[in-house]
Parts: C-alpha cells; structure tokens; sequence
C-alpha cells in the first residue's frame, strides 16, 4: 500500500473523532509554540548583545589589573590585585605602543550628584578626553573633558543624559555648579542620549576628568584602562605591545589581564548558547509530553479499532501496512501540530517586541527547521509502539473482539 | 482436475495453560474446484477453526496443506495476508464491515490491499455491487443498511477479488428467514456460476443448498455426504 493510501486512511480516522484528534495535537503544538518561542527569545538576546558588542568597537581592549588564566570575560574590578594600574601606564602604553591609538584611564566610582535641592545617586567615571571616541559616545552640548581638565585637575563634569534630566529638568545646565562629595562641579558638557546597553544605562553617568577622580576616591589605581587598537586586524600586535610596554613598567611581571572584544562576545557567545539550549530543552520536554499523548490516544485507538483490523487483515492487509496506517496517523497528527505550533510560537514571538521591547526576538530558521522535525520524530517515536501492537494482532482474535 | 484444497492428517493444537486442546484431530479432506460444500457441526466441534485454517487466517500444527495444488508451509504472516486477500473470499456472521466506511469503500477495501488504482477499484466495486443488487446503496454507510443487505455488501467486498474460494461462517446467522433465503439465493446463483463455495453453519436448511456435507465432532470429520447439487433449491 502506498504511502498517499496510508495518509488518506490516516486522516479518514483521524477526522472520525475531530475533538480528540484536536486536543491530542494541542500537546504538540503547546510543545513546538514554547520550542520556537523560548529558543527565539534566547536567539534575540544573543542578536542583540552582539549588536551592542560591535556597537562599542571590535577593536577595543580592556586592561585589568591582576591576572586570570581564562581567556576572558567580565572579572570584578581590581579584585583581588595588588598591582596597580595607573594613569603612568596608560600614558606610557599610548605613547610607546604604536599599534594602540588609544589608551584611555577609567576610575569607577559611584557617589551622589546634587542640584539644589535635587540629587541622584550615579555612576561617576573618571577618565581621558579619548573616552568619548573609544565607546563611540557622543557630546551633546559643551565639551568632554579636555586635556587640560585632566592635566590641572578641573572641577569640572559632563552629565550624562539621565542625571541631566533628573537634576535640570529642561533647564540650561551648561556652566551650573553641580556638588559632588562636597566639592563643586561646574557643569561644562551634556551627553547625547545613548539608551541601555547590555542592561546597562549608560546615560546615568556623570564623567570627570580622571586626576581629579583619584583624588576625590584617594587612590591612584585606576579599574581598568581602555584602549583601541589601530585597526581591527592589529588587535593582536596591540595586545603583544601592551604587554611589552606594561610587563617592562611592572618589574618583569604579568599582572593584568587584556580583555578582547572578541574575547568577551565569545564568552557572551557560550552563555547565550547554553541559555538557549537551557530555554530549549525545556521547552522541549513539553513537546515530549505532548508526544506521549499522542501514544496514549494511538494505544486507545488501537484498542477501539481491534475489530477493524482483524477485517483489514483478513482481507489481506499486511503487518506494514496496518502499521504504516496507525503511524501515519501518529505522524499527521504531530506534523499538523507542528506546523500550527511554529505559526502559533511565531506568531507570538513576532509580537512580543511589538508590546515589550525589552525582549528582543528572533525566529530562526534552525529553530523552526528542528521544531518541525522534532515533532515529526516525536510522532513516529511515540507511535511505533502502538502501531506495532496494531501490527501484531491476531486476525482471529481481532474479529471476535467486542 | 485437481482438487483445490487438499489436507493430510491437519491436525490444530492449542496450548492453554498446562493441558493442550486439539480443536483439530488429523482432517483429511480433498475439495475440487466448483464445489458446494457445508461444513456443518455442534460449537466446539472444531468447525470454525477448520475454516480458518482452509481460509489462511490460522496455521496447522500438523498435517499438510495444499491449496490450488501448492503447499502452504512456513508461510509468514505476510505470505498468509497475501493469499487471503488475493484467493479467498470470507463472508462473516457478523457481517464485519467497516462502520465509518460507506458501501463502495468497504467493497474496494481487499483491493487496496493489492496496490491496484483508485480507479479500478472503484469501477470493479462499482460492477459487483450492481450484481448483487446493490447499485442504489452505494454511499450509504453499514448503520443505514438492513442486515440482508450488509451481508450482501460482504459478499460483495467476498467477490471483488475474483477468488478462488468463497468462505462463508454461518452467513444467515444474523438474518431473518427471508433475508436469509435471500443470501442463499446469492450464494447459490455464485456456486452456478462456477465459484467454489464452503458454508460453515449448524442450520441444516442452511447445509441443504450444498451438494456435499461434512460433519466435525471433537476435531474429526465423523461425516461425509454428496447428494445431487442444489441449485434446484430456491428459497
């Protein structure tokens, strides 16, 4: 018997009992629907993270004092170090290695920025004038801090979006003296609005010169130093000549870490993975229940229809072909299962970004493609048994049941 | 001519439990092609299993079987289905046609089997039907059927592989007195027609339309009698 007979017996059955036939494919689509969803949600925080990652620069490097084996990744600042980076080494690294165009100074700090009578808790950085250029951010008004900031300790800030709006309102900011742990700040340079990065608001920042950072925190290590290599395909020649540069300047010693762009949007690569294959194998575990409901309707259906396959082989059916019919029958069932649960997961994960654009998705080809042929293995996996019982009966037997 | 079923000493043992039932006790029996036999017998005397041997739904466990002068020996189950649906035409008590499947479908059912085209079956259906009176219930469904009619719709399905043996197992059993001389009538006019005809029934008015009888206690043939053909015996 040819495979379109099979079908065309398959769904004749499958119709005669529409409801059941409907709820036992609601197993599979649920499972395909949170398949396709969940993996298009893990898919999208990837795109995503991976746009905000070349969006910073490929060619970026960051510095860390104390060493780690790993190949990279985010490290807490300075945890754990005893050697210092200073703003002497990213002078030196600018200036001797030629690979690098910019080594910029980052001191992290957080404290309170207070207007009047209005203050918010921020993030202060200190920093170079390069800073700007090397995270491709952007002045909105006024200036960053300049050189000379740096070099005579300028009370001087540049606010970032977020506290601009916090603490002016609409109001003219620019020359307004703004206290930070007491001192005063003048106000010289608004940020262009930058949004969230990596979950990261980077416009509720406020960034002063770097000397005068290290002053306000009485310290002379910076967190990390930033720098950008001349171009992407010098990366590694950087890093050669930061090393150099900086091993010389610590008494013979590695003890920092270089942190690639690379590096991190590989580490960034393998946890997404794993948190997409975590959300997809959870899902589909569902799309596994969904397929033992199928067995379980296929043993019921097969039991019912005892009587119909003892007529069948007494007119010649074969084991094959009973069982081609009972699989064919687990098998639309979860096929039209799955091409409903990938419309339906989809279709959901389409609009999700539409009401919250907080999550980002992406219905990937791969994922539909696995779905569909998960499902279609779920049916033949979950429906060889009962066929099989199908199968095997005994024609006698068969007609006599009641 | 050679007979076309041919059994040596077929014996049919079952095992239940510890203690072995023989519902076939070494049958010899030859049946030539044409004939109209009736194989007749109280329950438990072994002549429903005869016939599932002769109709290939059940295997011998001892004895040899021949059938249009082959010998059917380790068949698979498969071999088994094949010559069922290609040789032998079964007509059941109960009718057992597929509840959900209209006429037409039913009779074309033992020709899908057989890989032949959608086609032809439907036009070879559609030609037995009308022989058996059945053109005008062609779409309707077994439930929509009168019972006389139903086992016409299994005589149908019986024919449309052009066997070469007919099997019937007490096919008036569920009928009333007309419909049941109706069927009679049927079979008749098919075993003039030159189909060999085997009647399992416990009726002896049933065994009266056949031109041979033969009668089973405990496994055994005890009986074996030939009076003149009875096409002559009409309702």
């Amino acid at each position: 018997m040819n495979v379109l007979e099979s079908s065309r017996i398959a769904v004749v059955a499958l119709r005669a009992n529409p409801g059941r036939s409907a709820l036992t494919m609601l197993g599979v689509i649920i499972g395909v629907a949170a398949v396709i969803l969940l993996v298009s949600i893990g898919e999208g925080a990837r795109a995503y993270i991976e746009k905000e990652l070349t969006g910073i620069g490929t060619n970026l490097l960051a510095i860390q004092p104390g060493k780690t084996s790993t190949a990279g990744g985010f490290h807490p600042p300075a945890a754990g170090s005893v050697h210092k980076l200073t703003y002497e080494d990213a002078k030196a690294i600018k200036r001797r290695a030629y690979a690098v165009s910019d080594a910029v100074p980052v001191v992290l700090g957080s404290g309170k920025v207070k207007f009047e009578n209005l203050s918010r808790d921020t993030m202060i950085i200190g920093t170079a004038p390069e800073f700007p250029r090397v995270r491709n951010l952007f002045v909105e008004i006024g200036d960053f801090v300049t050189q000379a900031d740096v070099d005579t300790k300028s009370k001087v800030v540049v606010l970032g979006r977020t506290v601009y709006r916090e603490l002016f309102g609409d109001r003219p900011a620019l020359g307004a003296r703004v206290t930070i742990a007491d001192a005063k700040f003048r106000v010289v340079g608004i940020m262009q609005a930058k949004g969230m990065t990596l979950g990261f608001d980077i416009d509720d920042i406020v960034f002063i010169p770097v000397t005068g950072a290290m002053e306000l925190y009485d310290t002379d290590a910076l967190h990390e130093i930033l720098a950008a290599a001349e171009r992407a395909e010098e990366v590694d020649l950087a890093i050669r000549q930061i090393k150099d540069v900086l091993i010389k300047r610590h008494a013979g010693k590695e003890d920092f870490t270089i942190i690639t762009q690379r590096a991190m949007m590989s580490t960034m690569d393998t946890i997404l993975t794993i948190l997409t294959g975590v959300l997809g194998g959870i899902a589909g575990i569902s799309l596994v229940v969904g397929g033992i409901g199928i067995m379980n309707i296929m043993l019921v259906s097969v039991k019912e229809r005892t009587r119909e396959i003892g007529i069948r082989k007494a007119v010649g059916a074969r084991r094959i072909d009973i069982l081609q019919q009972f699989l064919f029958e687990a098998v639309i069932l979860s096929l039209i299962g799955g091409v409903i649960g990938i419309i339906v997961g989809g279709g959901i994960a389409y609009s999700i970004p539409l009401f919250y654009s907080a999550i980002p998705t992406r219905v990937s080809l791969w994922s539909v493609t696995l779905a569909f042929f998960f499902s279609v293995a779920v049916g033949v996996f979950f429906g060889v048994e009962p066929a099989r019982r199908a199968a095997r009966l005994d024609p006698i037997e068969a007609l006599r049941y009641e | 001519m050679a007979a076309l079923i041919d059994m040596e000493g077929v014996s049919k043992v079952y095992r239940t439990g510890l203690v072995d039932v023989a519902a076939l006790a070494g049958i010899t029996l030859s049946v030539e092609t044409g004939e109209y036999m009736a194989i007749m017998g109280a329950s438990g005397s072994g002549k429903s299993t005869l016939m599932n041997v002769i109709g290939f739904l059940d295997r011998p466990t001892a004895g040899v079987y021949k059938f249009a002068g082959r010998e059917v020996e380790n068949l698979s189950d498969d071999d088994l289905a094949a010559i069922r649906g290609r040789r032998i035409g079964f007509v059941f008590q109960t009718f057992q046609l597929l509840p959900r499947a209209t006429t037409l479908e039913n009779v074309e059912l033992p020709l899908v089997y057989q890989s032949i085209s959608g086609a032809e079956r439907r036009a070879r259906a559609m030609d037995i039907l009308k022989q058996v009176g059945l053109a005008d219930r062609m779409f309707h469904t077994p439930m929509e059927l009168s019972g006389g009619q139903q086992q016409r719709v299994a005589i149908a399905r019986a024919l449309v592989t052009r066997p070469l043996l007919l099997l019937a197992d007490e096919p008036t059993g569920n009928l009333d007195s007309r419909s049941g001389a109706e069927i009679m009538a049927l079979i008749d006019r098919l075993h003039a027609e030159g189909l060999t005809i085997l009647v399992v029934t416990h009726d002896a008015s049933v065994a009266g339309h056949a031109g041979r009888r033969i009668v089973l206690r405990d496994g055994q043939i005890v009986e074996d009698t030939r009076e003149r053909a009875g096409e002559s015996v009409n309702g």
